[in-house]
């Protein structure tokens, strides 16, 4: 008798939690749904890693949202991005970053692969809108659509046709062709040659993807950061007033000046180089004398393949400390 | 490819240039009043749906504005140093102006404490270029 009566309350007990769970997924928030898809994801819960907010929620047809989930872990912060649908206090995830993906980032993340920064924001708190994330290594690709099939062998630039099309593919299915959001995360370990970096930010610019953030490790507090840019499509018809040339030297890295069509002559470190330099402060002061009487609104920065992007990175985030205080695009030069 | 300089730069695509500019926000300097409700307690989004539905009328910068979008709906939120920000800006694509509402966590349940105009170049493109 007494076990009928306890099999009928845990029963019941178990009804009214099934009951409960039903109710309160049916009065989820736009919020509370993303913070159930980072709590339910195999990758953050294996992780400990903790919802924070969303960085950007963006409305992109009716009932239909992309968002920007602010992920920490490991006393880092990544933006996981999702599309959710909903009406009348109902969201669900309508879409999400493959496996693959999520975990590749995680791991991008806490492998010491990253560029590191001294001057760029932090990843999370910087202001944009919903962006394409595109991790590059030496081996692979990936994009929150899966791996990126690249065919190409040696160091071209021509774009990767399926990176391409994960690009068309973020603005289609997952924008809804909403015509704002035109920006990329490249999550690109530092070994990564110019040229292959290059490559990758040809290939989503093909799809209108112009805004461009290479994400980084800031060296002071080991957080996530995010150097900004553009892509050489955002240039237009116009010429820029600066650009700065970097190339590989046998010993450190040597920078040619053009200013307004007009280069620079060699300061006598190396016959093609305006300056030469084994450290961004080094850098930092040579561009501000070579730039003391003319400030250029547009710049590009602009490195050869043989160029890693670490060492790319390490000089366009000290020189957008320096100097650039305007529109800074990302380019590759050849000698 | 445009030789530049003596410098080779390759430009594969001609694409829009935005050029940033500031936002002109007509600023409410007082605390807008809003509608708070158990609902929207975890969720900025649904703090400013329920200013939308029951307290856009109470707002001096918000009557002015409102009366020019002919769908008025929530289009953005994004997250500040204080907060969230919440735009409203015309669904039916008139989008010239828009109200900026900005919400803070107050005692658990996240309220309007600011309510501004804001010019059309916030809703996109030169959103990201520009800075509060």
């Amino acid at each position: 008798m007494r076990l009928s009566r306890l099999l009928i309350i845990l029963v019941f007990v178990a009804a009214s939690g099934a009951l409960t769970n039903e109710v309160s997924a049916q009065e989820t928030s736009l919020f509370a749904a993303a913070e159930a898809a980072v709590e339910a994801d195999p990758t953050w819960s294996a992780s400990n890693a903790s919802f924070e907010g969303l960085a950007i929620a963006e409305r992109v047809g009716d009932d239909h949202w992309v968002v920007e989930a602010i992920v920490r872990f490991d006393e880092r912060h990544a933006r996981w991005p999702l599309r959710l649908s909903g009406s009348e206090g109902t969201w669900n995830v309508a879409w999400k970053p493959e496996a693959a993906y999520t975990a590749g980032l995680r791991n991008m993340l806490i492998s010491g692969t990253l560029s590191t920064t001294e001057n760029s924001p932090s990843w999370s708190s910087q202001r944009r809108l919903p962006t394409l994330p595109v991790i590059v290594t030496r081996a692979r690709q990936l994009t929150p659509f899966g791996e990126v099939a690249d065919e190409a062998e040696g160091d071209t630039v021509q774009p990767i046709p399926s990176l391409v099309r994960h690009a068309n593919r973020w603005v289609k299915e997952v924008l809804n062709g909403h015509p704002g959001p035109a920006s990329v995360d490249f999550i690109v370990a530092g070994d990564v040659s110019w040229a292959s970096f290059t490559r990758a930010l040809y290939s989503v610019s093909m799809a209108g993807l112009y805004a461009v953030y290479v994400v980084g490790i800031d060296e002071a507090n080991g957080d996530t950061s995010a150097l900004q840019a553009l892509s050489p499509v955002a240039l237009s018809d116009k010429e820029p007033g600066l650009v700065v040339g970097m190339y590989a030297l046998e010993s450190g890295h040597g920078f040619r000046l053009a200013m307004k069509g007009e280069v620079a002559s060699p300061s006598g470190c190396h016959e093609d180089m305006t300056f030469c330099s084994t450290s961004t402060k080094r850098f930092e002061k040579a561009l501000g004398e070579a730039l003391i009487e003319d400030t250029p609104g547009f710049t590009m920065f602009a490195a050869e393949r043989a160029v890693t992007t670490q060492d790319a990175i390490r000089y366009l985030d000290s020189a957008t400390f320096a100097v650039f205080n305007r529109m800074l695009l990302m380019g590759y030069i050849q000698r | 490819m445009i030789r530049h300089g003596g410098i080779v730069l390759i430009l594969l695509l001609a694409g829009c240039a935005t050029t940033p500019s500031e936002p002109e926000e007509v600023a409410a300097e007082r605390p807008a009043q809003t509608d708070t409700g158990p609902s929207e307690i975890t969720d900025p989004l649904a703090t400013a749906e329920v200013w939308l539905t029951n307290g856009a009328e109470s707002d001096e910068v918000s009557r002015k504005v409102m009366p020019t979008m002919r769908e008025p709906e929530i289009i953005r939120i994004y997250k500040t140093s204080a907060g969230y920000n919440a735009l409203v800006a015309d669904g039916a694509g008139d989008q010239t102006s828009a109200l900026k509402l900005s919400m803070v966590l107050s005692e658990g349940a996240w309220t309007i404490n600011d309510i501004s105009r804001v010019e059309s170049t916030l809703l996109w493109p030169t959103f990201e270029l520009q800075n509060e």
